[in-house]
C-alpha cells in the first residue's frame, strides 16, 4: 500500500466529501423542518452549477461574485420550490409537495438542457493552477478553497441555528410544527427561511462541486442528489451535524473507489452503501432526528 | 394492424398501461415505490438475453423476465415493509438506481452501450397480456385478498389487528407489481430493438409513477388510462415530442397543485356508478 497514494486519496477525498456535505446539509435542512424530500435539490444545484459557468465565463465576474451569482440563483429556485410545492399545493395529500419537487425537479433539468445543451462543459478552474505540495501529496488552490469554504459554510450554520432567533425557530419547527406556532413562531415565515437557506447552501455546493468534477452537463442533478441523500442516511435523517459528517464519508468512498477498485464503479458503491445503511441501520451513525409520522 | 405509426403508438400505450398496473399493485398497499423502474430493467434485460443469446421466442422470455423481477420484489419487498414513507422512497430510489449503475458495469450485457437486436413485439402481444393483467386485476379487486390490500393502505396496524397478515399483503404486492412491471419491460426492450442502463434510470421510474398519480389511485384502471393518456398526448402535440419530460414535469405540478388524487378518484367512479346504474328508488338520506 503506497503511504503517498493513500494520503492523496484522502485528501481528495475530504475535498469531494466537503461539497457533497453541503449538498447533504441543504437536503436534511429541509427534510427536517418540513418532512420534505425535496427531489429539487439536485437540480437546485445544476442550476447553480450553470449559473457560475455563465458567471464565469461570459460574464467574467470574479470568483466571490460567483459564489454570491450561484447563491443567489439556488435561493430563487428554491423560492420556486416553497410557493409552488408547498405554499400553493393541495395539502390534503402528504405525498404532494414532494411529487410537485418532482415535477420543478424535471422542468429544471429539460430546461437546463434545452439552454445548455447535453454536452459536458469544463468549469474554468481559476485556482486550478496552484498547487501546494506537502511531503509527496499535492493539493491545489482551489481544493483548500473548497474545503475552506465548506469548513467556514458550516461553523455559520451552527452558529445559526445555535445562536440566532431565527435558528431557534428553525430548530423549534423541525421539532414539532404545532408546538412551535403555540408558542408564537410563525411557521409559514420559518418554513420559507428554512428553504431560501437550504437554496444557498445549494448554491454554494455547486461552485464547489463544479470545481471538484471539473465539468457540468445538465445531468447531474440526480447524482447528486442521491450522494447527498446518501450522506445524509449515513449521518442520521434530518440531523444537520450527521450530515456533515456524512457527505465527507460519501466522498471518502467515493475517491477510495475510484483510486483503488475502478471508476466504474463508483456509483454502485455509493448506493450500495446508502441501501446497507438503511437496511442494518436507518438511523444512521448520530440518529435521526425526524418527526415520527403518525 | 391499424399501420405501423399507430400500432407503435398503441403498443407504446399498452405497454405503459402495464407499467401503470405494475405500479398501483405496490402502491395500493400503500407502499410508495419511486424505483419501478429497476424491475422494468430486469425484466428487459433477461428477456432480451434469452432472446438474443438462447434464441427463445418472445413469450417464454417475456415470462421468465418477469418472473425474475417477481423474485427480486420479493427480495426487495421483504426488508422494505416495515419502513415508512421517507425510508421507502429513499430505498426504492437507491435500489432503481443501483440497478442501473450495476447493469452499466457487466460487460455480458453490453455495459454501458446496451443490448440491441430485440425484435419481435406485435400489436396482440401487448393487447393479449394488457388484457390478462386487466382481467387479474379486476378479479383480485374483488376478492378477499384485495380489500385486505386496501386495508393495509389506509391502516396497516387495524389490518393486522383484524387478523390479515400484513407482511403477506406487503411483500407480494411489492412482487406481482415487480412481476407485471419486468413483463411490460421485456415488451419495452422487444419494442425499442435497443435498451440501455440509462433507460431504466429515475426519469423512466418517476414517469411511471406519473401515470399512477395522473390516472389516479382510487381504482386499477385509473394508472391505465393515465398511462394511455400521457402516451398520446405528447404524440399528438408533436412540437412537445422532445420535450415530453418538460410535459411530465409540469403535469407533476399542475395535479399537485389542482388534483392530487389523479383524475380517476373515488368521487368519479361513484359518479360513473350512478350513471352507469339503472335508476332505482333513492335510498334514505340519499343526497345530491
Amino acid at each position: 500500500m503506497d503511504g503517498a497514494l493513500l494520503l492523496q486519496q484522502i485528501v481528495n477525498g475530504l475535498v469531494l466529501g466537503s461539497s457533497y456535505a453541503l449538498v447533504a446539509l441543504g437536503f436534511t435542512l429541509v427534510l427536517g423542518t418540513l418532512d420534505l424530500l425535496n427531489f429539487a435539490h439536485g437540480e437546485t444545484i445544476m442550476g447553480g452549477a450553470f449559473a457560475a459557468l455563465v458567471s464565469m465565463t461570459v460574464l467574467d465576474l470574479p470568483l466571490a461574485l460567483t459564489f454570491v451569482v450561484a447563491a443567489a440563483v439556488g435561493a430563487v429556485a428554491a423560492a420556486v420550490v416553497y410557493f409552488i410545492s408547498i405554499r400553493y399545493v393541495n395539502k390534503t395529500y402528504w405525498a404532494a409537495p414532494a411529487l410537485s419537487t418532482v415535477g420543478i425537479g424535471l422542468l429544471l433539468q429539460t430546461g437546463a438542457t434545452r439552454i445548455f445543451g447535453t454536452i459536458q462543459r469544463e468549469v474554468p478552474d481559476p485556482l486550478r493552477a496552484s498547487q501546494v505540495s506537502l511531503e509527496e501529496v499535492s493539493i491545489s488552490a482551489s481544493q483548500i478553497l473548497i474545503v475552506a469554504v465548506t469548513l467556514v459554510i458550516m461553523f455559520a450554520l451552527h452558529l445559526l441555528l445555535v445562536r440566532t432567533r431565527i435558528g431557534k425557530a428553525i430548530r423549534a419547527v423541525a421539532e414539532s410544527m404545532t408546538t412551535a406556532s403555540l408558542l408564537g413562531v410563525n411557521v409559514e415565515r420559518t418554513i420559507a427561511i428554512t428553504l431560501i437557506i437550504s437554496g444557498i447552501l445549494a448554491g454554494i455546493a455547486a461552485v464547489l462541486t463544479s470545481f471538484a468534477y471539473t465539468t457540468i452537463t445538465p445531468f447531474i442533478g440526480l447524482n447528486l442528489l442521491l450522494k447527498g441523500m446518501t450522506g445524509m442516511i449515513i449521518g442520521g435523517l434530518g440531523n444537520v451535524y450527521g450530515a456533515m459528517v456524512g457527505g465527507i464519508i460519501v466522498g471518502l468512498l467515493e475517491t477510495f473507489t475510484v483510486g483503488y477498485w475502478s471508476a466504474t464503479y463508483q456509483d454502485v458503491v455509493v448506493y450500495g452503501v446508502m441501501i446497507a445503511v438503511l437496511m442494518f441501520r436507518p438511523s444512521g451513525m448520530f440518529g435521526a432526528k425526524i418527526r415520527k409520522r403518525a | 394492424m391499424f399501420g405501423a405509426y399507430i400500432d407503435g403508438v398503441v403498443i407504446a400505450a399498452g405497454i405503459n398501461a402495464l407499467l401503470g398496473l405494475g405500479l398501483y399493485v405496490t402502491v395500493s398497499t400503500g407502499q410508495f415505490s419511486v424505483g419501478h423502474g429497476g424491475f422494468m430493467a430486469i425484466g428487459a434485460y433477461v428477456a432480451s438475453i434469452l432472446t438474443l443469446k438462447f434464441g427463445f421466442s418472445l413469450v417464454p422470455a417475456m415470462l421468465v423476465g418477469g418472473g425474475c423481477a417477481f423474485v427480486v420484489g420479493a427480495l426487495i419487498g421483504l426488508p422494505v415493509m416495515r419502513f415508512d414513507m421517507i425510508y421507502l422512497a429513499m430505498a426504492t430510489l437507491g435500489f432503481g438506481e443501483i440497478v442501473r449503475s450495476v447493469l452499466s458495469t457487466i460487460d455480458y450485457v453490453g455495459g454501458v452501450n446496451g443490448l440491441r437486436g430485440m425484435s419481435g413485439v406485435t400489436i396482440w402481444h401487448v393487447l393479449v397480456t394488457l388484457a390478462i393483467v386487466l382481467v387479474l386485476a379486476w378479479l383480485h379487486d374483488r376478492s378477499r385478498m384485495g380489500i385486505a390490500y386496501s386495508a393495509v393502505r389506509q391502516d396497516p396496524d387495524a389490518a393486522l389487528a383484524m387478523g390479515i397478515d400484513v407482511r403477506r399483503v406487503k411483500v407480494g404486492a411489492f412482487a406481482i407489481g415487480a412481476g407485471i412491471t419486468g413483463v411490460a419491460g421485456a415488451l419495452y426492450a422487444h419494442h425499442m430493438l435497443f435498451i440501455d442502463p440509462e433507460a431504466f434510470g429515475f426519469p423512466m421510474s418517476i414517469a411511471i409513477v406519473l401515470f399512477v398519480i395522473f390516472g389516479g389511485l382510487g381504482v386499477f384502471w385509473g394508472p391505465v388510462l393515465g398511462a394511455i393518456a400521457l402516451t398520446v398526448l405528447p404524440e399528438m402535440l408533436h412540437f412537445i415530442k422532445e420535450w415530453y419530460l418538460f410535459l411530465y414535469g409540469a403535469i407533476y405540478i399542475v395535479m399537485m397543485i389542482w388534483r392530487p388524487q389523479g383524475i380517476v378518484d373515488r368521487a368519479m367512479i361513484r359518479r360513473l356508478s350512478q350513471l352507469l346504474r339503472p335508476r332505482s328508488a333513492p335510498a334514505a338520506g340519499a343526497s345530491r
